[in-house]
């Protein structure tokens, strides 16, 4: 593969983008319509479309909540909520597999190539996001406003982050298969790619992004912290598992790097310039 | 190495190549912009590299030399072979390690636009394919201790 810095900024900018209006919809109601359809309830957010929320809204579902069945129009619903927080939290980690599967294709075979890796990828997760959503709802059910559930999960994700499983799942997620050039084959190779690729990264990610989604309150504020760790996890080279706390470390430096600015060269100007 | 502002793949091989023995030989299909590119009378407007990509296995301590195999002119029948280049795999082990840190193997790059230079365009593809071969600098035992994902050409 050859690295090309103007074309990784330009899929860089693009995903981020695609990313960034995944918030934004998050964020603002009034562009729920476009995400959720005719499902979508009246006052949007995320909160209002979780599986707690839509369970208490059944008829009936307050003295029997787990026998009430969820409507397809909810169930939509929630299904593209989910995909819509995969859009806003995942498209970032996005960025380095789906340059590799441009830069390894044919120009003509490009966009589908990354379709089909898109497709592996968001179908792994919506898989997921079943199990993931069943048991939101059944914690709700259980007790909706309580933050003993998030702080359990909460727990359980801390100790996963250090854990080596977790250093495992994260190496698989910097290591891209050869694709096929031509005919089926590259099809083949793009879509099962992404399968592979979503089943590392659920791998990784699965306890991390489970905590939000048992917050009674401020799921968007901790989606938001999940995601950047989720990122700067990335950023850090694969290594050999150990028990370690890793992704918070590279998140501090992140942050602190973005906060303080572009910084002047410490190279003499001439030499500057020409770098 | 200077790399390309917009890198395209013009051509690659069908199959992953064991390389074993006294090497392994394959053939790079070309799209049609490869083979307008790279069989153009004059020399390619810009560089051109020959890839082998995902290099995985457990011999370190291996040179690969890279052929492009030419028609032959004399008529002797057998392709003319041009050195590329050689490489030696260090770190092959470490990359290809499914369990710790692994980075699905080695990829080496080829700058082949001198040797693409130095030929006629039309004496170096009249064919939709370009041959490559692949030869360790001493000869590999049988088994498959080393593969090569796939063998490419980018502008």
């Amino acid at each position: 593969m050859v690295y090309t810095p103007r074309e990784y900024a330009r899929l860089r900018n693009t995903v981020l983008t695609v990313s960034l209006m995944g918030w934004l919809i998050l964020l603002k109601p009034a562009f729920a319509p476009l995400a959720y359809g005719a499902a979508a309830p009246r006052v949007m957010s995320y909160c209002a479309a979780s599986p707690g929320a839509l369970a208490w809204s059944v008829p009936g579902a307050a003295a029997t909540p787990w026998l009430a069945p969820l409507s397809v129009a909810q169930a939509q619903s929630l299904l593209g909520g989910w995909a819509l927080m995969l859009v806003a939290m995942m498209a970032p980690l996005l960025i380095q597999p789906i340059y590799h599967v441009r830069a390894t294709s044919f120009a003509r075979r490009r966009t589908r190539a990354t379709a089909l890796f898109v497709a592996g990828y968001g179908a792994g997760w919506m898989v997921a996001g079943v199990g993931l959503l069943a048991l939101e709802l059944l914690v709700s059910v259980w007790d909706a406003q309580s933050y003993l559930p998030a702080a359990l999960v909460g727990l359980v994700a801390l100790v996963w982050q250090a854990s080596p499983a977790k250093q495992r799942y994260l190496n698989r997620c910097h290591r891209h298969r050869a694709l096929a050039a031509f005919g089926a084959a590259a099809d083949r190779d793009a879509l099962l790619m992404g399968l592979e690729h979503s089943r590392w990264c659920i791998g990784s990610c699965w306890a991390a992004m489970l905590l939000p989604m048992l917050l009674p309150h401020g799921h968007v504020v901790a989606m938001m912290g999940v995601s950047m760790l989720m990122v700067c996890e990335r950023l850090d080279p694969p290594r050999t598992p150990a028990w370690q706390l890793r992704g918070f470390g590279t998140a501090f430096r992140y942050a602190r790097l973005r906060l303080r600015g572009p910084q002047p060269s410490a190279l003499p100007a001439t030499l500057a310039a020409r770098v | 190495m200077d790399l390309p502002q917009n890198a395209e793949l013009l051509g690659a091989s069908a199959e992953h190549l064991p390389v074993t023995g006294t090497g392994v030989r394959t053939s790079v299909v070309l799209t049609p912009a490869g083979q307008y590119h790279l069989g153009a009378r004059e020399a390619p407007s810009g560089p051109v590299y020959l890839a082998l990509e995902n290099v995985r296995g457990t011999r370190d301590a291996t040179i690969l030399n890279v052929y492009l195999l030419l028609p032959d002119e004399g008529g002797t029948g057998a392709p003319r072979q041009l050195l590329v280049g050689g490489e030696a795999l260090y770190g092959l082990r470490r990359a290809s390690n499914l369990q710790g840190s692994n980075r699905a193997g080695l990829t080496l790059v080829f700058d082949i636009t001198p040797k693409l230079g130095e030929l006629q365009g039309p004496q170096l593809l009249q064919s939709k394919k370009i041959g490559v071969s692949i030869v360790p600098e001493r000869p590999l035992p049988n088994a498959p201790d080393i593969t090569v994902g796939r063998v490419s050409i980018f502008r």
